[in-house]
């Protein structure tokens, strides 16, 4: 990946970069957690800190007991792998078996290979938003250019059990979104936060109008795997990185926060999503490389998203879904929180619609986001997003009233009368064949006439409108 | 000293005659049994001694061979306790050679000297070349179903001997026989009872007219049970030689004759699905038995909960769904059973079963994932018909109009059958892909449907000539002449739109 180099704001970085080796020695190591390596890093050179953990462990002691989650040298919560709560002693001394064995000059060579660059908490290129953050991360991995979230961006996140409707909805924010040059900020777990990538990456390779079919279109390569029109078009912008001309950075580009290493493919089937967001934009994690996510992780990637956005918005969740902890992250921070509407029955709808009745602000299209995020970016200092010309972001890939009024003039009654049948969630042919009374042959013909119009789309069990 | 009977015994669904030789002469006494006796043939000396002392005839001490010839052959099973024991009286002197000319024995002899039937009298009497044939009295109603054979039955050994002897006539057979023709009998199911659901009937309907396998996937309660038991009312009633040939296929496995013995009914098989590979493929170790799919030839083999068998049974269907026989290799032997059946397998989309756009679903994406990778991608190629079911509504329920009852679409069925077979072939499931062209042309319309479709990637190449076939059968059953009408088209794709369900999931990545 020249590209990314070429693209990078910093000089390249040498392997001889002892001090940013050292540090991610020290956040490798055993029983470490972001806020530990914090305590121990803040300020300080880390090859100094590495000597130090290595010969004295009752500094280590001393910096952890002056943790908040610490009192009189013992853990307040117990370990996760130890089952009990441990004491400054025993961690200090597992650290200091580590720094024994492992050679930190192992772990750079090996960091270059996979084009990871790491940032440390005040050093250049490290995100504006994270620096004056009170949880920042000491460190952060990053492949791919960081500088996609220094101008106007918005975190995406949701549910992974989310339905058709919240991953719909997703994409099509996401995609106006990006296409206003806002950075989409998520977690790529699967469900809301894969289909706000696919949505913000379908809208960076095509025009508008073709946008959402693209993003579509994109969603169903992935499934079959194939080479398609798509995945040729992410081959091609990653192709147009390697001529030297790299796209300007208007355009809303994806920014991927995961809880594991930066080179962990994690959820293992988000691999292809992951690779495209990392060569559109950036994935970036406070995991050191190679670790895989433990579970304990998530609740704290969220802070980062949170963090890392202007504006947080959640499409689909459930009550206590991982998607609140963001919400209070950005709440914390200040940040605005917005929520989609959903049916009062769907479980996947619980939490946003609680959050609105706490007092979120109604997201139901991208304008909706607009209008609080130009007042982050003035106050912020920077320049807000570009708004959309002509019909609002609202439905843009939604054909409007008139259009669907034009489009079931020039069709039979059947047709209307079926289009009039079907509705925003799917319906089983059967259901159409009797509420439109004809025959099975009638209504499917009828059916693939109006796909041909983008009227309807068959949808799991049956069909609805489009 | 020397006596030789005809007998057979069974190796998978087919008859082998076997000759039992018995050689008596002096020496220690013992009683040996050569040419590969399995474990309860081996045991027969013991019955046949006891069932002689039983009836009051001699067990000779001396030294007897018995030799089953061919003695290459593997014998299984306990049905030529009845020619050992002949052989011996002849041997003896008890009987004279004459008694037994030109007539073969087949049963199991009880300690009492009873005859008990055995599993596979059907082949087992059709592979015979003799004139008559001694069957047990329980079997002969079952042994009288093969043709140039004449079928003698006896109770016991010593009243046997007695007819043999000349001293009494051969009992025949009475009317309470021939009313113990084991049959299974299941009631009729009308599709009448089905409410609503058209496109599933139609599947239903196309699956028995083209002989296209069939997979309906939908939520518990939808409906799927009932629709798949009620295919086999659908289906033409078998000919004689189907009916014969299911008929051995069920003695073979020991199984009461089907259904079909009586009233030319397709079988129907549901195996539950902890089915052992060998239960339904077909097999085993002493005994090679036919399994599920061999039972179910002529007929409908139903796999509910198909996502819950084991995939290496499922995919052990591959073979036969291809090739429509089954070959059993085992160390010993290898036997090829007729496995020509119309698969119907019903499945619900996710674990929970409630997968839909409500969310209701509590399934997380990897389990569903896990749940849908079960079923390879070659199995459910197999399948032409990929059918959603949705739950009926309530109204269908209590108030929607009766559909068309089975007989209607029945005679519907018939006739397309029909059709397919102007064309040479049983069904047009069966239509070679190089004739697709010359049987199956496309209307102008229908063409440029399933070029769309094939363009955005809906319809694979392969998936296209199944459509066609599918369609064609659309048409037979809708009596329309000429290409293919865009409706079948439609109307076929809309018939593999279940296939989309158990793929929607990656069309989000999720």
């Amino acid at each position: 990946m020249s590209d990314d180099a070429g693209r990078a704001p910093a000089p390249a970085q040498a392997p001889e970069d002892e001090d940013l080796a050292y540090a991610t020695g020290v956040a490798s190591l055993p029983l470490m957690t972001p806020q530990r390596l914090r305590h121990l890093l803040h300020g300080r050179p880390a090859a100094e800190v590495w000597v130090q953990l290595r010969d004295e462990p009752s500094w280590a002691a001393a910096v952890l007991d002056e943790m908040a989650s610490f009192r009189d040298g013992v853990m307040l919560r117990s370990d996760p792998k130890r089952g009990r709560p441990l004491t400054v002693a025993e961690v200090a001394g597992e650290w200091q078996r580590h720094t024994r064995r492992l050679r930190v000059a192992s772990l750079w060579p090996s960091l270059a290979d996979r084009e990871i660059r790491t940032l440390r908490h005040g050093r250049h290129g490290y995100p504006r938003r994270l620096v004056e953050d009170g949880e920042a991360p000491e460190l952060l991995f990053v492949r791919g250019d960081l500088r996609v979230v220094e101008g106007p961006a918005v975190a995406i996140v949701g549910t992974r059990r989310a339905t058709h409707y919240g991953m719909e909805v997703a994409a099509e924010i996401a995609g106006d979104l990006a296409r206003a040059g806002v950075c989409i900020v998520s977690g790529m777990a699967a469900g809301i936060d894969a289909a706000a990538h696919e949505g913000a990456l379908g809208a960076l390779q095509a025009g508008p109008a073709v946008a959402f079919r693209a993003s579509l279109a994109s969603l169903e390569s992935d499934a079959s795997a194939a080479l398609s029109a798509s995945s040729a078009s992410s081959a091609s912008s990653a192709s147009a990185g390697k001529d030297g001309s790299p796209a300007p950075l208007t355009e809303g580009r994806p920014l991927g926060v995961l809880g594991g290493g930066v080179d962990v493919y994690y959820p293992a089937r988000n691999r292809r999503l992951i690779d495209r967001v990392r060569l559109a934009g950036a994935v970036i994690s406070e995991t050191p490389p190679g670790e895989a996510p433990e579970p304990w992780r998530f609740p704290l990637r969220n802070r980062i998203i949170a963090a890392l956005a202007q504006v947080v918005l959640v499409v689909e969740s459930t009550r206590s879904g991982g998607s609140m902890h963001t919400v209070e992250a950005a709440l914390r921070r200040g940040r605005e929180v917005f929520a989609v509407p959903g049916s009062v029955r769907s479980p996947s709808s619980e939490g946003t619609n609680e959050l609105l009745n706490a007092g979120a602000h109604v997201a139901r299209d991208a304008t909706d986001v607009m209008v609080a995020l130009e007042a982050a970016c003035s106050a912020e200092g920077i320049p807000p997003p570009r708004q959309q010309t002509g019909r609002g972001a609202a439905g843009a890939n939604r054909l409007g009233r008139d259009a669907v009024k034009r489009l079931l003039q020039g069709c039979s009654d059947d047709e209307q009368r079926l289009y009039g049948a079907l509705d925003d969630h799917p319906t089983t042919v059967d259901s159409l064949c009797e509420r439109v009374d004809l025959g099975l042959g009638a209504v499917l013909l009828a059916l693939d006439r109006l796909m041909e119009l983008g009227l309807a789309a068959p949808a799991e069990g049956g069909w609805r409108r489009s | 000293m020397l006596a030789g009977i005809e007998s057979a015994t069974l190796l998978g669904v087919e008859g082998r005659r076997v000759l039992v030789e018995v050689h008596v002469s002096s020496g220690i006494p013992g009683f040996t049994v050569v040419g590969l006796p399995d474990a309860a043939c081996r045991e027969a000396r013991d019955r046949v001694r006891a069932a002689l002392l039983s009836s009051g005839l001699p067990w000779p001490a001396k030294r007897v061979t018995v030799n089953l010839a061919p003695s290459g052959l593997r014998k299984a099973g306990s049905g030529l306790d009845l020619p050992i024991a002949v052989g011996l009286m002849v041997a003896v002197g008890e009987l004279a050679l004459r008694d037994v000319q030109d007539c073969a024995f087949i049963g199991e002899l009880g300690l009492d000297g009873s005859l008990r039937s055995v599993p596979g009298i059907l082949p087992l009497v059709a592979a015979l070349r003799t004139e008559a044939v001694v069957v047990p009295a329980r079997a002969c109603a079952e042994g009288s179903l093969v043709s140039g054979i004449r079928v003698r039955m006896a109770g016991t050994l010593c009243q046997l001997v007695e007819v043999l002897r000349g001293r009494q006539p051969w009992p025949e057979p009475d009317e309470h026989d021939e009313a113990d023709l084991p049959m299974v009998t299941s009631p009729a199911l009308d599709l009448a009872d089905v409410r609503g659901q058209p496109l599933a009937r139609k599947a239903l309907e196309v699956s028995a007219a083209g002989a296209h396998h069939l997979l309906l996937v939908g939520p518990p309660g939808a409906g799927k049970t009932m629709l798949a038991e009620r295919l086999v009312g659908l289906l033409p009633h078998l000919t004689d030689e189907q009916v014969l040939g299911s008929c051995r296929i069920f003695s073979a496995a020991g199984l009461p004759l089907p259904e079909a013995a009586r009233t030319g009914r397709a079988p129907f098989r549901a195996p539950h699905h902890g089915a052992s590979a060998a239960s339904v493929i077909g097999g085993g170790t002493a005994w090679m038995r036919p399994g599920e799919v061999s039972l179910a030839t002529n007929g409908v083999l139903f796999l509910d909960e198909l996502a819950e068998f084991q995939s290496p049974v499922l995919e052990t269907l591959r073979q036969p769904l291809e090739e429509r026989v089954v070959r059993v290799a085992r160390a010993r032997a290898t036997v090829e059973f007729p496995a020509s059946f119309l698969l119907v397998a019903a499945m619900n989309p996710c674990p929970c079963g409630r997968s839909g756009n409500t969310g209701e679903c509590q399934c997380s994406p990897a389990q569903v994932e896990r749940y849908r990778r079960r079923l390879s991608g070659p199995l459910l190629d197999r399948f032409d018909l990929h059918v959603a079911v949705g739950r009926p509504r309530t109204d269908d329920l209590f108030a929607g109009r009766p559909g068309e009852s089975t007989a209607v679409v029945a005679a519907r069925v018939t006739a397309a059958r029909q059709r397919a077979s102007t064309r040479g072939v049983l069904a047009n499931a069966f239509i070679p892909a190089n004739r697709l062209d010359e049987l199956a042309p496309l209307s102008r319309a229908a063409r440029a449907l399933l070029e769309r479709r094939m363009e955005n990637g809906e319809l694979s190449a392969r998936g296209l000539g199944r459509v066609r076939r599918v369609a064609l059968t659309l048409d037979d059953l809708a009596q329309r002449e000429g290409e293919l009408s865009v409706e079948s088209a439609v109307t076929a794709l809309e018939m593999r739109s279940g296939r989309a369900v158990l793929e929607t999931d990656r069309r989000w990545p999720a």
